[in-house]
C-alpha cells in the first residue's frame, strides 16, 4: 500500500518536473512541444555516455547531462522552432514539427544504439527504508529536484528582470517587443531552461530504470496530460496534476492488471479534457490565442 | 516481382482512401486531428470481426460498409463533446484516443486478439466469387479507391463542403448566417472518419491480418506526411502525395541496412521528410483549388427568387419590427448595458450613435444571440428572442454584419455570396451526391443571384478572387452583399461605413437606403459619422453608459449641443 503511494509520489515529482518545462514553452511559444522527449533522450544518453564511456564520476556526470539538456533545447528552438516562430506559423504546423523531431529522435537513436535498453547505475540503488517502504536515492532526487526547480523558477519569475521579461513575452508578445524587450533571446532563454529541466528529470529516471530509445515518451505524454489536468494558472497546477496522474497511475495496478496501466491515464487525460478544457484549477482558458 | 508490385501499388491504393478521409477531416474542415490511424484501426478490427464471426461467407461489400458505420459513430462518439473544445484541446484528445486506442485493442483479448491481433481473415469475396490473384485485387481496391475519390470530389465541390470550407474559416460568421457550426464540424469529422474506416476494412481483407502495432502512432505519422507532402487543401495532392510516400517505402528497401533496423529507418525518414516540406513548402505540392465561377450567358428565362421576396409579409400591424426591453449585460464589474429599451419600426433606419463604449455593439450582440443577456427581453414582431442561438435568430429574419468585417477569407467573392443563402438543400452532407434535378436547379438559381448581387453590389469583377484579397472598403461592400443574400427583415449594421474611403461613402447610402425604401427591411445601425447619420437616419438613439438617453429624428439629436458634448467625451468646442 505504502509502496504505491511512494511510487506514484516520485513519479508525480517527476512528471510535474517536465510538466514545468512544458508549460513554460506552452505559455511563451503558444505550442505542444513533442520534442520535448528528443530533450529528454538526449540528457538520458547523455549521461550514459559520460558514465558509461568516459568515466566520469556522477557528481560531474549528472550535472553535465542536464547542461547538455539545455543545450539541445536552445539549438532546438534555433535550428527549428524560431524559423516557425517569426513566421507565426500556425499550430497544427508547430505540433507537427515537434512530433517530427521526436519520431526522427527515437528512431535515430534506435538505428544507431539499437533498441536495447542501457544502464549506468548496475547494482540495486541506494536507498532507506521508511515506514516499512524502501524509498531509493532516485525517487527522492526525482522529490528533491522538482521542488528545488519549482523554488528556482518562482525566483526567476518573480525576482529578475531576465525572467519577468519572459513573462511579459507570454503575456503580450507585441506589447513585449514594443517595449523592447528581445524575443528572440527570450524565447532562447525560454527553450535552454526548459531543456535543463528536462535534463534534471531525465537523469534519475535513467539512473533507475535505465535508458533506450522510447523511454521519452510516457514521462513526456504524462507531463503533457498533467497540464491538462492541473491547468497552466501557476506553477502550482501542472505539480498538482502530476502528482494525481501519478498516484492515479500507480494505485491504477493495486486493482486492475498492470497492462491497463496506460490506459487508466489516458482516460484521466480524455476525460478531463471533455469535461472541463481549462483544468481542475482553470487557467488555461488565457491560451487560446494561436489555434 | 511482379506480383509483388501489385502489392505494392494496391497498399498504396487503400492508404489513398485513408489518406482523402484526412484530407476531408484536416484539409477541409481544418479540424486538428492527431489520431488518424484510429479510424483506419476501428474500420479494420470491424471488418475483420464481422467478417470472421458475424457475416457469411462471400459479403465483402457488407463488411467494408460495416468498418466505415463503426468508424464513423467512433468519429461522433469522440466528435461530440471533443469538437466544443477549441484547436489544441481538440488536438489532444484525438492524440490522447489515439494512444488509448492501442492499449484498448492489446487489452481486449476476446474481442481483438490482444496483442496478437486477428488472422486469417477471409479475401474479398463476392458471392461465390473470390479475389485471388494479385491483379484482381488490385483492380478491386483500385475501382474502389476512384469511388472513394469521387465521393470526396462531389463533397468537396458540394454546398456542404463549401459550408465546412466557411467554418473551417470564421465559425462566428457562419452561426450569424443561421447555420450551424458544430453540426458541419461533427458531420465531416464523421464522414471522414467513414472514408478512412472503409480503408481499413479493404486493408483488414488485404493484408488478411490486424493487429495492435498497425495502427500505432507510425501509422498517424505516415499518414501526416502523405498528408502534408501532397498538399492537404487539396485532394488530388493528398492523392498524389500518398503514392510519392508509398513509392519511397520501397525505394527504402534497396538501402542496404543491418536486418531490424529497416522500421526505425522508415520513420528517421518519414520524420524528416515532413520536417522538410514543413520549412520548403508548409502547404505541400499542390495549393489549394478555388472554384472559378463564370457567368453562364443563356441565364434562365425566369427571373432568380428576388431578394426581396416575401417582404410585404414583413409588414407587421404595429409597425414595430423588433422591440427591446430592459437590456442589461455586465462583463466583469463593467456594466455594458443597463435597462436599453427601444424601438424599431418597420421599414425604417434607425440610428444608434453614441461615445465608445457605451455599448452599441453590445446592443447587436445581444439581440442576435451571441451574447447572453443578464436581463430583458428582445421581441421579433412580439416573439421572445432571448435565449435562442444566433442560427436560430438569423434564421428568423434578424441578422447582422461585423464591426471587423468578418467575411470568408479563404472563400471567393461569390461564395461568400453562396454560403450566405439560407434554406439551401445541398448543404446538408450527403445531399449533393446524387445530383439530383432539384438540387442541381436550386445550385444554378441560387448561382444566378449571387451573380445578380454581386452586380448590384459593383463587385462582378471580383466573383472569383478570394475575401482576403479585397480591399478593405470592398470587404465591407461584400458584408453588405453577403447579408442580402441572406435576406433578413431586420438588418443590424456595426458600423457599415467606417473606414472606407469619403469618395465611396454615397454607394454604401444608396444602397443601405434600398434596404429600406425599395426592400422594407427594417435597419439598425451603429454609426459614428455624423454626415452618415444625417443622410440615412429616420430616427436616432443616442445611447450613453448602457441606455437609450435621447432619441428623435437625425437633426435634432446631432444638433443637441449637450449630447454632442458627451458623445465627444467632454471635449471643448462642438460645432
Amino acid at each position: 500500500m505504502m509502496a504505491y503511494f511512494i511510487n506514484g509520489l516520485a513519479l508525480g515529482f517527476n512528471v510535474g518536473l517536465l510538466a514545468f518545462g512544458l508549460a513554460l514553452i506552452w505559455r511563451t511559444a503558444g505550442m505542444i512541444d513533442f520534442s520535448y522527449g528528443s530533450v529528454f533522450l538526449a540528457a538520458g544518453y547523455a549521461v550514459l555516455f559520460f558514465r558509461n564511456v568516459l568515466d566520469w564520476p556522477l557528481w560531474i556526470a549528472a550535472p553535465a547531462a542536464v547542461l547538455v539538456g539545455g543545450a539541445t533545447g536552445m539549438a532546438l528552438y534555433a535550428g527549428f522552432y524560431r524559423h516557425f516562430l517569426r513566421r507565426r506559423a500556425p499550430l497544427f504546423i508547430l505540433v507537427l514539427l515537434s512530433l517530427a523531431i521526436f519520431t526522427v529522435t527515437e528512431n535515430g537513436l534506435a538505428i544507431i544504439f539499437s533498441a536495447q535498453r542501457f544502464y549506468f547505475i548496475h547494482d540495486l540503488l541506494p536507498g532507506w527504508t521508511v515506514f516499512g517502504v524502501r524509498v531509493n536515492a532516485a525517487q527522492l532526487s526525482k522529490i528533491g529536484l522538482a521542488l528545488l526547480v519549482m523554488v528556482g523558477l518562482w525566483w526567476y519569475f518573480a525576482r529578475t528582470r531576465s525572467g519577468s521579461a519572459i513573462l511579459a513575452v507570454a503575456d503580450n508578445r507585441q506589447l513585449a517587443q514594443a517595449v523592447g524587450i528581445d524575443i528572440d533571446w527570450a524565447y532562447l532563454r525560454v527553450f535552454g531552461i526548459s531543456g535543463l529541466i528536462a535534463g534534471a528529470a531525465a537523469v534519475p529516471t535513467v539512473a533507475e530504470i535505465g535508458v533506450d530509445p522510447f523511454v521519452g515518451f510516457l514521462p513526456v505524454f504524462l507531463a503533457l496530460a498533467s497540464i491538462i489536468v492541473g491547468g497552466l494558472r501557476d506553477l502550482r497546477g501542472p505539480l498538482i496534476g502530476a502528482l494525481v496522474l501519478g498516484q492515479a497511475f500507480h494505485w491504477a495496478v493495486w486493482k486492475i492488471p498492470a497492462s491497463w496501466q496506460e490506459l487508466v491515464a489516458y482516460g484521466v487525460v480524455i476525460i478531463v479534457l471533455m469535461a472541463r478544457p481549462e483544468g481542475l484549477f482553470g487557467g488555461m482558458q488565457k491560451f487560446h490565442g494561436r489555434t | 516481382m511482379k506480383d509483388y508490385l501489385l502489392g505494392v501499388l494496391t497498399l498504396i491504393a487503400i492508404w489513398m482512401i485513408a489518406v482523402q478521409g484526412y484530407m476531408l477531416i484536416k484539409g477541409l474542415a481544418g479540424l486538428l486531428h492527431l489520431g488518424h490511424a484510429v479510424f483506419f484501426g476501428l474500420g479494420a478490427y470491424t471488418a475483420a470481426i464481422l467478417s470472421l464471426s458475424v457475416l457469411p461467407a462471400g459479403t465483402y461489400p457488407l463488411s467494408l460498409f460495416g468498418a466505415a458505420l463503426v468508424s464513423a459513430l467512433g468519429a461522433l462518439v469522440i466528435g461530440a463533446p471533443a469538437l466544443r473544445a477549441r484547436g489544441r484541446y481538440f488536438m489532444l484528445v484525438t492524440f490522447s484516443v489515439q494512444l488509448m486506442f492501442i492499449a484498448l485493442v492489446s487489452n481486449l483479448h476476446g474481442l481483438t486478439g490482444g496483442p496478437d491481433g486477428l488472422s486469417r481473415i477471409p479475401r474479398a469475396q463476392l458471392g461465390t466469387w473470390t479475389v485471388t490473384s494479385p491483379g484482381a485485387t488490385l483492380a478491386l481496391v483500385a475501382l474502389i479507391t476512384m469511388g472513394c475519390f469521387l465521393f470526396c470530389y462531389v463533397t468537396v465541390h458540394s454546398p456542404y463542403g463549401r459550408l465546412v470550407r466557411a467554418v473551417r474559416d470564421d465559425e462566428i460568421a457562419t452561426e450569424a448566417f443561421g447555420k450551424h457550426p458544430n453540426r458541419v464540424k461533427l458531420t465531416i469529422f464523421a464522414i471522414g472518419a467513414g472514408v478512412t474506416g472503409l480503408a481499413g476494412g479493404v486493408f483488414a481483407h488485404y493484408m488478411r491480418y490486424v493487429g495492435p502495432t498497425q495502427f500505432s502512432l507510425d501509422l498517424v505519422i505516415l499518414f501526416l506526411v502523405m498528408l502534408v507532402l501532397g498538399g492537404q487543401f487539396n485532394l488530388a495532392g493528398v492523392t498524389c502525395g500518398t503514392l510519392l510516400v508509398g513509392l519511397l517505402i520501397e525505394g527504402l528497401r534497396f538501402l542496404p541496412l543491418p536486418h531490424g533496423s529497416e522500421a526505425f529507418l522508415h520513420q528517421v525518414v518519414f520524420g524528416a521528410l515532413l520536417i522538410t516540406i514543413l520549412f520548403l513548402r508548409p502547404d505541400g505540392l499542390l495549393r489549394e483549388r478555388f472554384p472559378r465561377y463564370r457567368r453562364s450567358l443563356n441565364v434562365p428565362s425566369r427571373p432568380a427568387a428576388p431578394t426581396t421576396g416575401g417582404v410585404p409579409a414583413r409588414a407587421t400591424a404595429s409597425g414595430i419590427a423588433l422591440r427591446t426591453e430592459g437590456l442589461a449585460k455586465q462583463f466583469g464589474g463593467v456594466k455594458a448595458l443597463d435597462g436599453c429599451s427601444f424601438e424599431l419600426p418597420t421599414g425604417r433606419i434607425t440610428a444608434i450613435i453614441g461615445p465608445n463604449g457605451a455599448g452599441k455593439t453590445t446592443i447587436f450582440n445581444l439581440i442576435t444571440g451571441f451574447v447572453t443577456l443578464d436581463s430583458g427581453q428582445v421581441y421579433y414582431r412580439d416573439e421572445p428572442l432571448a435565449g435562442l442561438s444566433p442560427a436560430r435568430i438569423a434564421t428568423l429574419g434578424v441578422a447582422r454584419t461585423f464591426q471587423d468585417v468578418r467575411i470568408w477569407p479563404k472563400l471567393t467573392v461569390i461564395e461568400n455570396i453562396l454560403v450566405a443563402i439560407p434554406r439551401q438543400s445541398g448543404e446538408r452532407p450527403f445531399r449533393g451526391l446524387l445530383l439530383r434535378p432539384q438540387v442541381m436547379h436550386e445550385q444554378r438559381r441560387n448561382l444566378e443571384l449571387a451573380w445578380q448581387l454581386l452586380e448590384r453590389f459593383g463587385l462582378e469583377h471580383k466573383a472569383n478572387d478570394l475575401g482576403e484579397a479585397l480591399s478593405y472598403a470592398q470587404q465591407k461592400m461584400l458584408a453588405l452583399a453577403r447579408l442580402s443574400a441572406l435576406d433578413p427583415a431586420v438588418m443590424l449594421l456595426d458600423e457599415p461605413t467606417a473606414g472606407v474611403d469619403v469618395k465611396r461613402i454615397g454607394v454604401f447610402l444608396d444602397h443601405i437606403r434600398r434596404f429600406s425604401r425599395e426592400q422594407r427591411r427594417t435597419v439598425c445601425l451603429v454609426e459614428h459619422n455624423m454626415d452618415v447619420v444625417r443622410a440615412l437616419a429616420d430616427h436616432v438613439l443616442f445611447v450613453n453608459e448602457g441606455r437609450v438617453v435621447a432619441a428623435g429624428n437625425p437633426e435634432e439629436v446631432t444638433a443637441d449641443a449637450d449630447l454632442m458634448r458627451i458623445y465627444l467625451g467632454y471635449s471643448a468646442s462642438v460645432s
